[in-house]
């Protein structure tokens, strides 16, 4: 049932997710088709000119498209008239929360190939139109390089605590991944309690989330690094690359803690305090 | 077996007592008239049986399950209200409840819609409301319930296409499933009914099949109905 709610929540969003992307590329391929022509035909440069703020805000659009596709189908989904639906469908409360987080997922996941893509064209074309291709190589050799020299001499961090780095990063990347279209659910759902002013409540929920969350990381980070280290390590050439390791551990570890706890208050809240209007 | 229970039934909206002390058995194979006025508690009682609303007190079953996913497996809800993706045609609408229904007529929802004049390939945003209601309960009248919770399905409309609405529920329920039917347009549904229950202020008054109410009272049910609840 879970992949069915999925294939309805992409139909949902299918349409407007690939129009903005197929924006944001077109203005991609459009703003480095005129950094190309512009070096033969100097009067294109002023496409240039006016084609970067679409541009950026194409890219901006994709950044943002997954959260507001996710808020819009789940408001929409869930309570509205479409929720007597969706509530009397033979599906879990919980299968109808991991439908959303699905959908984030894939969008995100699009979202960020896409914006390789359209930020990756303008470059490669200024590179080829300087024709500094292989100086762009090495210069990517030399920034890699610079990050390992950093690493190992500033954060005194060998190859196996790089990796472990490594890992806590991609660890949580993954669970902000899932955190994000929890917290909308749970927002929105908190929000329909109230019999007046219920995206008002949705907002006050999705603030209240955020700021405990904050906290709660602030309070972890500060409680395993101490003063400016982290802020600036070279002022500090003892950076204790383990504290930094057991404050994101721990911090990843209180957005796991967060995300089951609100996905579990969503839970209940759709089996037990429906108030569909 | 008594395909719906009602045991203790309480409901209340903040500190307003919406449903209260409901006590009933609804068996195998009845239409059920659920009859009141507006307010008195019918869509209340139809939306806890479906499952969208919780009880502040007591327990329902239907075909002895608890409401949960099981339950509303069983149960075909009308709502009275349009509660379908409008960004979806109404052949899409169709794979919908197909997917997700397991007792969803897929070839007898095509015979109601063609038989309803309603056009498949057309966007449901794009149907006037007695199109989208037409669709609406084409669909549900296509799902081989056991239960068909209707709630206020003929409010609204005139009394020629009321007439074909209640002959499209008859003909198209499933044989020995029970028909629950909320209207406060008593005189279109009763010759049709079983069983009446009379809802006020959330209590059941009077709950009793429709020819022993008749015999004992020397009335038609809507002369009852006007009544009880007499102004």
């Amino acid at each position: 049932m879970l992949m069915k709610l999925f294939k309805y929540d992409m139909k949902f969003s299918y349409r407007t997710m690939t129009f903005i992307y197929i924006i944001a590329l077109a203005l991609s391929v459009f703003f480095s088709g005129t950094l190309l022509l512009s070096q033969k035909l100097e009067y294109i440069s002023i496409f240039s000119v006016v084609s970067f703020l679409p541009y950026m805000f194409s890219l901006l659009a994709v950044t943002l498209s997954g959260f507001l596709v996710v808020a819009v189908r789940t408001y929409k989904n869930l309570y509205t008239d479409e929720g007597y639906l969706t509530f009397t469908l033979p599906v879990t409360s919980a299968q109808i929360i991991w439908s959303k987080v699905l959908l984030y997922v894939f969008w995100q996941i699009a979202g960020i190939l896409v914006l390789l893509l359209s930020t990756a064209l303008p470059f490669v074309t200024v590179a080829y139109v300087q024709g500094v291709g292989g100086e762009m190589a090495g210069v990517l050799e030399l920034a890699v390089d610079f990050v390992g020299f950093w690493a190992r001499n500033m954060l005194g961090l060998d190859a196996s605590k790089l990796a472990v780095l490594i890992s806590v990063m991609v660890v949580n990347s993954l669970v902000v991944l899932v955190a994000t279209p929890v917290s909308i659910v749970f927002s929105f759902t908190v929000g329909q309690l109230a019999n007046r002013y219920r995206i008002l409540l949705t907002f006050v929920a999705y603030y209240i989330y955020t700021l405990v969350m904050n906290t709660l990381l602030s309070v972890v980070e500060s409680l395993f690094i101490a003063g400016d280290a982290l802020l600036v390590p070279e002022a500090n050439f003892n950076f204790d690359m383990t504290a930094f390791l057991y404050a994101s551990t721990a911090s990843v570890l209180i957005d796991i803690v967060i995300t089951v706890v609100i996905f579990v208050i969503s839970r209940n809240i759709m089996s037990k305090k429906l108030n569909l209007i | 077996m008594a395909y719906i229970q009602y045991r203790d039934i309480s409901k209340n909206y903040g500190m307003f007592p919406a449903l209260t002390g409901i006590n009933l058995d609804i068996g195998e194979g009845r239409i059920v008239g659920l009859l009141g006025p507006n307010g008195s508690g019918k869509t209340t009682l139809i939306k806890l049986t479906a499952g969208l609303i919780i009880p502040s007190g007591g327990n329902i079953k239907v075909c002895g399950e608890q409401i949960g996913v099981q339950s509303k497996k069983l149960i075909s809800y009308l709502p009275e209200r349009t509660y379908l993706d409008e960004t979806l045609t109404a052949e899409k609408t169709l794979g919908f409840f197909s997917d997700f229904y397991e007792d969803f007529d897929i070839v007898k929802a095509r015979e109601l819609m063609k038989q309803l004049d309603i056009d498949p390939k057309r966007k449901i945003k794009t149907m006037s409301k007695g199109g989208k209601e037409k669709l609406q309960l084409a669909l549900v009248m296509s799902r081989h319930a056991k239960v068909y919770l209707l709630d206020e399905p003929i409010a609204g409309v005139d009394p020629a296409a009321r007439e074909f609405i209640l002959n499209t529920i008859l003909k198209n329920y499933a044989e020995n499933s029970t028909v629950v039917i909320s209207t406060h347009l008593i005189a279109d549904v009763e010759n049709v009914l079983d069983d009446a229950i009379f809802l006020s202020y959330g209590k059941i008054i009077l709950a009793s099949p429709v020819e022993k109410l008749k015999a004992q009272h020397g009335k038609t049910i809507d002369q009852l109905f006007r009544e009880v609840f007499r102004c």
